[in-house]
């Protein structure tokens, strides 16, 4: 019997509606900052809404809990961390080249580290809860 | 926006968010009166979002396009973030949801601060 929680449930639901408004956020402030400026820093912006998409397939991921969708969100978190690591570091080595912050400018320090501390819980939780059981092993 | 009716909800949404995350640490889930709580600050949101609708209309607030679509979103996200939380709560009546109840509550103070300040300029 496998006493962990399936991926979408207890504490994973609030982890993918965290996961889910960052999705929204990072999504709405890149299609705003696109539409708006986008000449004036294309890299972040273009950063932005990768980020924006790569959230999003994360909390997919989680919420349908399948083996498959699970992989995904593996995926999804761990090239998040490396991206809030790569792009922290980069934006402080050489600031002209991110003359607008993106979510993950300065390790996420504009939405509270967040950005940060989000995927490493992410991957912490998919270690520790299982895919959702289909409704035939249950009966 | 309405300073004394932000500074309302966000004291409001803190003490839910403290509310439910100790339910969250007794292992309990959330209570009839959390949900009273959670209304209560999505009824203070509700009206401050109403107020600054009708402003914002009037010629009030922020003027550039841009700045005017961030609000919307912010205002938009606030007033729908304590209902979704409220839905999601309901899914799972264990110990976390009451803890899903006490982070939506402390999202929406943030939100509140982001209206202010892009109300401010």
């Amino acid at each position: 019997m496998d006493s962990r929680r399936p991926t979408n449930k207890g504490p994973g639901l609030i982890l993918l509606c965290v996961y889910g408004l960052f999705a929204l956020a990072a999504g709405a402030r890149a299609s705003v900052q696109i539409a708006t400026k986008f000449s004036e820093a294309p890299l972040a912006y273009l950063l932005s809404a990768l980020a924006a998409v790569v959230y999003l397939v994360a909390t997919v991921g989680m919420a349908r809990s399948t083996t498959t969708s699970r992989r995904v969100a593996v995926a999804s978190c761990s090239f998040e961390l490396a991206g809030v690591l790569i792009v922290g570091t980069a934006s402080l080595i050489d600031k002209d080249a991110f003359p607008d912050a993106t979510v993950w400018s300065t390790y996420g320090v504009g939405y509270g580290f967040v950005p940060l501390v989000l995927p490493i819980l992410g991957l912490l939780w998919l270690r520790f809860s299982r895919p959702t059981a289909k409704s035939a092993e249950v009966a | 926006m309405i300073d004394a009716l932000a500074l309302a909800g966000i004291v409001g949404s803190l003490a839910v968010a403290v509310w439910a995350f100790l339910l969250c640490a007794r292992d309990e889930l959330p209570s009839r009166s959390l949900y009273v709580g959670m209304t209560v600050v999505a009824a203070l949101v509700a009206v401050q979002v109403g107020i600054a609708t009708v402003r914002l209309i009037g010629g009030s607030g922020p003027s550039e396009g841009n700045r005017i679509v961030t609000f919307v979103g912010y205002m938009l996200t606030a007033l729908l973030l304590p209902p979704a939380g409220a839905v999601l709560a309901r899914l799972e009546p264990t110990r976390w949801g009451s803890a899903l109840i006490g982070a939506a509550m402390v999202i929406v103070p943030v939100l509140i601060l982001r209206m202010q300040q892009v109300w401010g300029g």
